[in-house]
């Protein structure tokens, strides 16, 4: 197994990379905090997107709801069955045991953000990030985008989305909460 | 502040000493540019410490590059008038030029199918499996977990410019005002160096930033309004993964310029 990880903490360009190399059909990505920490890795030929963004949730009712549209393979099915759904499938170093563990509410400017972390049979099967607007700003954001919300959200799982572009923000509040998360879970 | 880079390969990987190189040039792109390395030859320039004609090569050039960008913006992209304390901070490209960088190395060892992500910026080559394209989500603006849009990747760059993880911090060098029809703004084109300045330059912009970024050849822009509607110019529109059309109600008609795709 091959293996390349770096890190450098809390520099404009943290570089934080995990390769591991299975066989030809098979790939692998890991995402770690700035601090250098290994949080996940994820096997398999279908992974589901790593790094600073949100993994793609392996549970969920899938897309907009209420649109009745059945089109496409992958829209609006639930859950991550078949080898073409990316799930988050990872294995977590220190096996710890199964349940679902949150970690710390991290501030961010636009109302707080605590990870929740399913873990299964030493396993990674969802990543959710539980935002809680406090009001205020948010409160507006959220009734704003009513049209988005009822049928464009999409769970990345669902929409077997390899990769997520956002605007940048640090990664470190989100890091943070995942790892307290996964922290929680070894104990 | 740091940046998680993430790369996925698929088949063919590229050996090891590739992927060293790749990081290895992210390293130097950050040691030589980044504003919170005291001794960076960004941090020196601001300190009075350097000239500008004592900066190495590939600083001068990027410096050039966002010149030519704040005149072709009319300032709406700005490294020199981008943050208050007047450091010249050229990020908004230097991020994606660093990514093309690293990726430059794992081509030359071979590497064909892979995307790398880094703070928000993907980068992608091939295809994530034969005959299928990358399948890139689009944040969603508000639920940090979901995305808005999808779109279609083969070899490309996706940049995305906004306001919800980190509030008020993008200003306008013009105005200084803070920048509010868009809650976000992706640039899908080429050259991710390239891509994230528009996507800097086109949210300041507002609604009229997605033409101004339809005007350069081979980008496109989606746009999310502060009232929740996506908007797709012609050249985004092409990456428009089809899973996710719209309700047959809406108006998209392909004609050129700035298409209104109405989710509702």
């Amino acid at each position: 197994m091959k293996r390349a990880a770096l890190a450098v903490p809390a520099l404009f360009l943290a570089v934080v990379l995990l390769v591991n190399f299975k066989g030809p059909a098979a790939t692998a990505i890991a995402v770690a905090n700035d601090t250098g920490n290994r949080v996940a890795s994820a096997g398999g030929s279908s992974a589901g997107m790593a790094g600073n963004a949100v993994a793609g949730s392996g549970t969920g009712a899938g897309s907009g709801s209420g649109t009745g549209r059945s089109g496409g393979s992958s829209a609006n099915t639930s859950s991550g069955t078949g080898s073409s759904t990316p799930g988050l499938g990872s294995s977590v170093s220190g096996s710890p045991g199964s349940g679902i563990f949150k970690g710390q509410v991290v501030s961010m400017p636009y109302g707080y953000v605590q990870v929740q972390v399913t873990i299964a049979g030493g396993k990674i099967t969802d990543v959710r990030a539980l935002e809680m607007p406090i009001g205020g700003h948010s409160g507006r954001i959220a009734t704003f985008v009513a049209p988005i919300l009822r049928s464009e959200a999409l769970a990345a799982q669902s929409a077997n989305i390899n990769i997520i572009s956002g605007a940048t923000y640090t990664s470190e509040a989100y890091a943070m909460s995942l790892q307290s998360a996964l922290d929680a879970a070894k104990h | 502040m740091g940046t998680v880079v993430s790369i996925e390969l698929r088949a063919p990987v590229a050996p090891e000493a590739a992927i060293d190189a790749a990081c290895a040039v992210l390293h130097d792109v950050d040691r030589r540019f980044s504003l919170y390395l005291p001794d960076s030859e960004l941090s020196r320039l601001a300190r009075g410490e350097l000239g500008e004609r004592d900066l190495s090569s590939d600083v001068r050039w990027v410096l050039a590059v966002c010149d030519s960008l704040a005149l072709s913006s009319g300032g709406a992209f700005d490294a020199r008038r981008h943050r208050p304390d007047g450091a010249v901070d050229p990020s908004a490209f230097v991020k994606g030029w660093a990514v093309e960088l690293a990726a430059a190395c794992l081509d030359a060892a071979g590497a064909a199918n892979y995307c790398i992500g880094a703070g928000g910026d993907v980068l992608t080559r091939g295809e994530a499996a034969p005959g299928e394209a990358w399948r890139v989500g689009i944040r969603h603006p508000v639920q940090a977990d979901r995305v808005a849009a999808v779109l279609e990747m083969r070899t490309g760059a996706v940049a995305t410019s906004g306001l919800y993880e980190r509030g008020d911090h993008i200003h306008d060098p013009r105005t200084g005002a803070v920048p509010r029809e868009l809650m976000s703004l992706t640039v899908v084109g080429p050259d991710l160096g390239w891509a994230d300045a528009y996507a800097t330059a086109a949210f300041t912009m507002g609604l009229g930033g997605t033409g101004w970024v339809e005007d350069h050849p081979g980008y496109g822009a989606v746009a999310i309004t502060a009232d929740g509607q996506v908007i797709w110019s012609a050249s985004a529109h092409a990456h428009r993964a089809p899973d996710l059309a719209e309700d047959p109600a809406s108006t998209s008609a392909l004609s050129g310029g700035s298409h209104l795709g109405v989710v509702s």
